[in-house]
């Protein structure tokens, strides 16, 4: 080789410095390998991003199914026992001889086995109770207490197993031999309340239809080991009115006896048997719900007439749970689609970096002879080195979470390792189709969107309101599970927004970059001017942004909105700070002693009727053609008025109200719609109806669906105004309940002064010493007690986990979308900003720059997102079924004042985090670097 | 024949060596001395480009022969379009309308597999920045076996003898095991000449190799360029603004808003006192339906404006200003600007 020239430049080709041999020498990696590190940081994000995807198909299942079954069994647990447990009993036995009691024992395991899968499977605990009275059977004896009107009830029972589970602390366990007197026990709290010792004797006489006698006698006294175990539901000392109500009350306590004991009785007295199987609550899973239900269907049909029937109440508290989880599984549905949605799009986002980083490399390797494929394989063999292993270790991570996978679960992850493997060859190969690959000249960057993409923008936004449209009118699935249409629709919505948001939003910043143009500073205009471009680059991660906030505000107004309507159900149903139900106390001195309670502003008496019939009032006063049956409300006005006000409810009271004094004649009443249509369709306006025995007219003066102090799901109801009722002295209206206005009043000091009233009037119509007068029960609910109670079920949990994990993830997921935004950015801004920094540019309105050029974008997104977010909801409407979490009252969207400045701080937080991340991108470029980067073609 | 400048360039022999040799070697290759003619042919060539109605018309019907191993260099203005004919030849872009035709491949009407073959077999190219011409993560030597594995050519022992072999060639052997970042800008140019022609391609296309580079390193680079032109017979077109270049190669294509404007030849002839030298002849473009263009120089010296007045005259064409008075005593050397006769016809 004569490289020589004569006279011109001389080529020095004996520079053959010695070769640098440790490069040379070095085993070399694999070539997949060595492209994974020098693409580590890219296929890292990648990879990162596949993992949290994963994560999150296998783990939010899997946490949501738990709180769900969680909820379940704690509601199913939290049931009274006649609720939840599957009890047999009964059937009909006429004109067949009564059932031995050995039989029906041994009828146990054979029912239990009857009973339609998965019901045999999930029963844990099973009791057979063979018992005599406390219906038709009464005691008789010489002692006092067993001789009076008001006798003790105590039915005489057989329930194997019960001696296992608790100790005899006196005399002995029955041991019955065929003797005619049948041995008993009783426990030493219903000793020691009636008055009971070993070696009494008395008898069971039967009453009404059953004829007979049993004599029993006591010959122990036990003491259960575990009072509340499942064993003594329904065995426990329970006090009871006695037949009189004004003569107090006694109780009612299980004589326990054995198998013989029971059998000697049954030839005298008839025995009622209950078969009794609980189902494990912990076993139960929200899947199982259906089938479950199914099977208590069947159970509940019998089988024949004399077959012992089921009483349950489980398959309806079932009914109400799945409803109930319905709805927060559709917004769950909701949360999920959009955050998966948003980590897809980040998946997307962050592979079309990827490929546009190394577009330069694709371009080369396609130029140099690769073909569409190999660039295909090249990327996909480092994908493949990476992404299913971080797939499978988010889904790794996710299966360690408790709770039951997804049955989408598998087909998901399947999805997903598929796609993320394939995103970034998949990329790579469209960037380099056909001869585009190099005829991206910067010099023809397009402004405006082909109409192709207008096309599609458009039919995005038709779909996204057809969804809506089709969503309201189809309401919530009724399919068990996720409803895969409901949960799409708000991501499109989001989407179709971002769209829109996108494509309005040039026009005003030009207009506003026009303006800034005729400023002094210079920022502004060039920031501005960059932002009005709408780089395609920016307007996928502006969609993702505009997900997930829409996603994130949509969850949070959900929760208020919820939060809102449980105070509204609170402020309705407890009709004040605190609500007192009782009845037979002293009505002035109570509501005295009440209002004289430290901190209690107001108080106010009401009086209810339930079940009253509705009659037209005749001319005369009478009552005319029947109307149906309400329930009464009687209210003092006034008292009520200031009660709402010194609680800050916020219920308006009709005028005739709050107005004192008597009326004669029929007084004005607040109805129930349904009450008001009956009377629109009678055409009549006036009514009458009795309350505590007196009938009294009225005439509808307003309608209202809900009243303070009514449950939000009555439905007729009556609110009569207590002053203007003409009340005669001698026959005053009884109250039965208080609603009390005030600050830190503590609810024994309430109770305490209803029962110090119940003394009061107890011990007046007894003759009885006032301590010595056993009081009624008082119920007291505060409102925060009330409005626990609405937050108590078992889906609120779950609930909970959806808000928490919609706005995290939201939050989280806008956040990076923003970081996303600014790294696709950042080298042609890097180039900008080297060329400004020429021309006298400072760092600071470097930064300023970035902020002028961020904020329409995250500004636009927060506001698009939560305009959708607000806006999703009111336009789901019935499809989310919120009412369902607020006791029945129709959910109003509610917007916090707190979502408002969360917004705004995650707009400071995004643009700070957008600072950070432009500073880490940016800070390694030198000012020469950037210059010399050179045009592209 | 309008104004011949001859210099006596002292680098002649070397010049006409190479080239006779390059020639040699094409021949060999095409199979006969005859077949040399038009190995790339360009006739009306135009690219547009257009966006939202906007048209940037980058080649307004060039027109270019090259003959089999040639070496040529394209040279133009910023924005002349020789990139983009470059682009075209290499079959990285394709025309709006036009002939362009590379050997037996018709550029315009070629099939997507056609074209990969194309660029594997028949093309080879260098771009102007060092760094886009090599894998970074790539030693020279994989970086040359690179086109040859992409071809599903030779493979294992023997990809990599050649690309030492190549590599040796253009005088970066030593940088064999060697990444993209431990070479400097001239080896790593050199090294990306190994790569393009690494599956001995028929024609090899660059653009500004020597862009980036100082003058000696750009002359390392172009020496480089002449070897594989010499050595292997590859046609190659180089575009350059580096006159350095311009001035070392047989023919110079100027292109002037996306026509070839002028062509500058360099023949290697013995002179009256027995010395070789060189002579360049500037030529104009005559296009197929007679168009050409005035050298820039040539309009200014006479301030030529709207309208020029055209003589034929028995040997060459006038062209005299076309305000309605003539003096004729601005051309009496006939430096009204004629195309040679011999050249027009």
């Amino acid at each position: 080789m004569s490289d020589r020239t004569r006279g011109g430049a001389l080529v020095d080709n004996g520079r053959t410095t010695p070769v640098n041999g440790s490069a040379g020498a070095r085993r070399r990696l694999p070539g997949p390998l060595r492209r994974l590190r020098t693409f580590a940081g890219q296929l890292g994000l990648l990879a990162v991003l596949g993992l949290v995807a994963a994560l999150l198909v296998t783990g939010a299942p899997r946490l949501a199914n738990r709180y769900a079954d969680q909820g379940l069994g704690q509601d199913v647990g939290a049931l009274p026992y006649q609720v939840r447990d599957l009890l047999f009993g009964g059937g009909l036995t006429r004109g067949k001889p009564p059932l031995d009691p050995a039989v029906a024992e041994a009828t146990l395991d054979p029912i239990r086995q009857r009973l339609q899968a998965p019901l045999p499977d999930l029963v844990n605990r099973q009791w057979f109770v063979g018992q005599i009275g406390p219906k038709d059977v009464a005691v008789s004896g010489d002692k006092q207490t067993m001789s009076g009107s008001c006798r003790p009830n105590l039915p005489l029972r057989y329930q194997p197993g019960l001696e296992r589970v608790s100790t005899v602390v006196e005399g002995h366990w029955p041991a019955n031999r065929g003797a005619t007197t049948v041995e008993v026990a009783v426990s030493r709290a219903a000793a020691d309340a009636t008055d009971l010792r070993v070696g009494d004797q008395f008898s069971l006489v039967g009453q009404g239809f059953s004829r007979g006698s049993v004599p029993v006698r006591v010959v122990g006294i036990y003491q259960a080991a575990d009072p509340a175990a499942p064993d003594w539901d329904g065995a426990g000392l329970v006090p009871i009115p006695c037949p009189d109500p004004t003569a107090g009350g006694t109780w009612q306590a299980p004589l326990l006896t054995d198998l013989p004991g029971l059998t000697t009785a049954t030839l005298d007295l008839p025995a009622d048997y209950t078969w009794r199987y609980r189902v494990d609550e912990r076993r139960l899973t929200t899947a199982g719900i259906p089938d479950l239900m199914a099977a208590i269907g069947q159970a509940r049909r019998p089988t024949a007439d004399d077959a012992p029937r089921l009483a349950t109440g489980l398959d309806t508290a079932l009914s109400t749970f799945d409803g109930q989880l319905r709805s927060v599984q559709a917004l769950l549905a909701v949360v999920q689609a959009g955050i998966l949605t948003t980590v897809l799009g980040l998946v997307v986002l962050a592979a079309r970096l990827a490929v546009e980083r190394r577009r330069e490399e694709l371009t080369l390797l396609r130029a140099r002879g690769g073909a569409i494929w190999t660039i295909g394989g090249r990327t996909l063999a480092e994908a493949v080195l990476v992404m299913p292993v971080a797939v499978l270790v988010g889904w790794a991570v996710g299966g360690l979470l408790p709770g039951r996978p997804s049955g989408l679960e598998l087909p998901l992850l399947v999805a997903l390792l598929v796609g993320t493997t394939l995103a970034v060859p998949l990329l790579a190969m469209s960037s380099q189709r056909g001869m585009r690959f190099l005829g991206q000249r910067r010099d023809l960057v397009r402004h405006r969107p082909t109409v192709r993409r207008l096309t599609a923008e458009a039919l995005v936004l038709l779909l996204a309101v057809l969804g809506v449209v089709l969503l309201r009118r189809r309401g919530l699935s009724q399919s068990s599970g996720v409803d895969p249409y409901l949960a799409s629709v708000p991501v499109l919505l989001a989407v179709a927004a971002a769209l829109v948001a996108l494509r309005l939003v040039p026009g005003p910043l030009r207009l506003l970059g026009r303006l800034a143009a005729r400023a002094r500073t210079v920022v502004p205009f060039v920031g501005l001017a960059r932002a009005g471009r709408a780089a395609p680059v920016t307007v996928f991660p502006a969609a993702i942004l505009v997900v997930a906030i829409a996603i994130g505000v949509f969850t949070s107004v959900v929760t208020s909105t919820i939060g809102e309507a449980r105070d509204q159900v609170s402020n309705q149903e407890v009709g004040g700070d605190a609500r007192i139900v009782s009845n037979a106390f002293t009505a002035e001195q109570t509501a005295e002693r009440l209002a004289a309670l430290p901190g209690v502003t107001a108080v106010s008496a009401v009086g209810t009727e339930s079940g009253q019939p509705l009659r037209v009032r005749n001319p005369d006063g009478t009552g005319g053609r029947p109307l149906g049956q309400a329930q009464i409300l009687v209210v003092d006005g006034p008292a009520l008025a200031r009660v709402l006000g010194h609680s800050g409810i916020d219920a308006e009271l009709p005028a005739a109200f709050t107005r004192p004094g008597r009326i004669d004649g029929p007084v004005p009443a607040v109805v129930s719609p349904d009450i008001a249509e009956d009377f629109r369709r009678e055409e009549v306006t006036t009514g009458v109806t009795d309350v505590q025995g007196r009938r009294y007219g009225f005439t509808v003066d307003a309608v209202r669906s809900t009243f303070p102090g009514l449950p939000v799901d009555a439905r007729r109801f009556v609110v009569l105004p207590w002053q203007a009722l003409p009340v005669p002295d001698f026959q005053p209206i009884r109250p039965s309940e208080f609603l009390v206005a005030g600050t830190g009043v503590s609810t024994t000091a309430l109770r305490e002064a209803v029962e110090a009233g119940q003394r009061e009037y107890l011990s007046r119509l007894l003759g009885e010493p006032a301590d010595e007068v056993r009081t009624l029960p008082v119920t007291v609910t505060t409102w925060q007690e009330h409005r626990r109670t609405l937050e108590g079920s078992g889906v609120n949990r779950l609930l909970s986990f959806t808000f928490t994990a919609g706005v995290a993830g939201a939050l989280a997921l806008a956040l990076l979308a923003v970081g996303f935004a600014v790294l696709a950015e950042a080298p042609a801004r890097g180039r900008v900003l080297s060329r400004l920094r020429t021309m006298g540019l400072s760092g600071r309105q470097g930064r300023g720059l970035l902020v002028y050029e961020l904020v329409p974008l995250v500004g636009v997104a927060v506001l698009a997102g939560g305009l959708v977010g607000v806006l999703l909801p009111r336009l789901l409407g019935p499809a989310l079924g919120l009412s369902g979490f607020t006791g029945g009252l129709p959910a109003r969207v509610h917007v916090d004042p707190l979502l408002v400045v969360g917004v705004l701080l995650l707009v400071v937080v995004a643009l700070v985090t957008a600072l950070g991340i432009e500073s880490l991108v940016n800070r390694r470029m030198r000012l020469g670097k950037v210059l010399r980067l050179g045009e592209e073609n | 024949m309008a104004s011949p400048t001859s210099t006596a360039a002292p680098g002649t022999p070397d010049l006409a060596v190479l080239q006779r040799r390059a020639s040699e070697r094409a021949a060999a290759r095409a199979g006969g001395a005859d077949r040399l003619r038009g190995h790339i042919v360009c006739d009306g060539l135009v690219r547009i480009f257009k966006t939202e109605g906007v048209e940037v018309v980058a080649l307004q019907g060039l027109d270019l022969v090259v003959d089999r191993g040639e070496l040529l260099a394209i040279v133009g203005a910023s924005g002349s379009g020789k990139s983009t004919v470059l682009n075209i030849l290499s079959g990285l872009d394709v025309p709006t309308a036009g002939i362009a035709r590379v050997g037996d491949f018709d550029l315009l009407n070629m099939s997507a597999k056609s074209r990969l073959r194309y660029r594997r077999k028949m093309v080879g190219f260098v771009w102007q920045q060092t760094a886009r011409n090599l894998l970074p993560y790539l030693t020279a030597r994989e970086n040359v076996e690179l086109p040859m594995r992409l071809a599903h050519g030779l493979r294992g022992g023997a990809a990599r003898r050649r690309a030492t072999e190549l590599l040796e060639m253009v005088g970066v052997g030593y940088c064999a095991d060697r990444r993209p970042g431990q070479m400097s800008g001239g080896e790593q140019q050199r090294c990306a000449l190994a790569v393009a022609v690494a599956n001995d391609p028929e024609v090899l296309f660059a653009d500004e190799p020597t862009g980036e580079l100082d003058e000696a390193t750009g002359a390392d680079v172009f020496a480089a360029l002449r070897t594989i032109n010499a050595e292997l017979g590859v046609t190659i077109v180089v575009v350059t603004h580096d006159h350095a270049v311009a001035g070392q190669v047989r023919r110079t294509v100027a292109i002037r808003d996306g026509r070839t404007a002028s062509e500058v030849r360099r023949s290697a002839r013995v002179g009256a006192d027995g010395v070789e030298e060189v002579v360049s002849e500037e030529y104009a473009v005559l296009d197929r339906s007679g168009r050409m263009q005035l050298p820039a120089a040539f309009v200014s010296a006479l301030s030529l404006r709207d309208r020029v007045k055209l003589n034929l005259e028995p040997d060459h064409v006038e062209v005299r200003p076309g305000d309605s008075t003539t003096d004729d005593h601005n051309s009496s050397n006939g430096a009204g600007g004629g195309a040679g006769g011999g050249e027009a016809s």
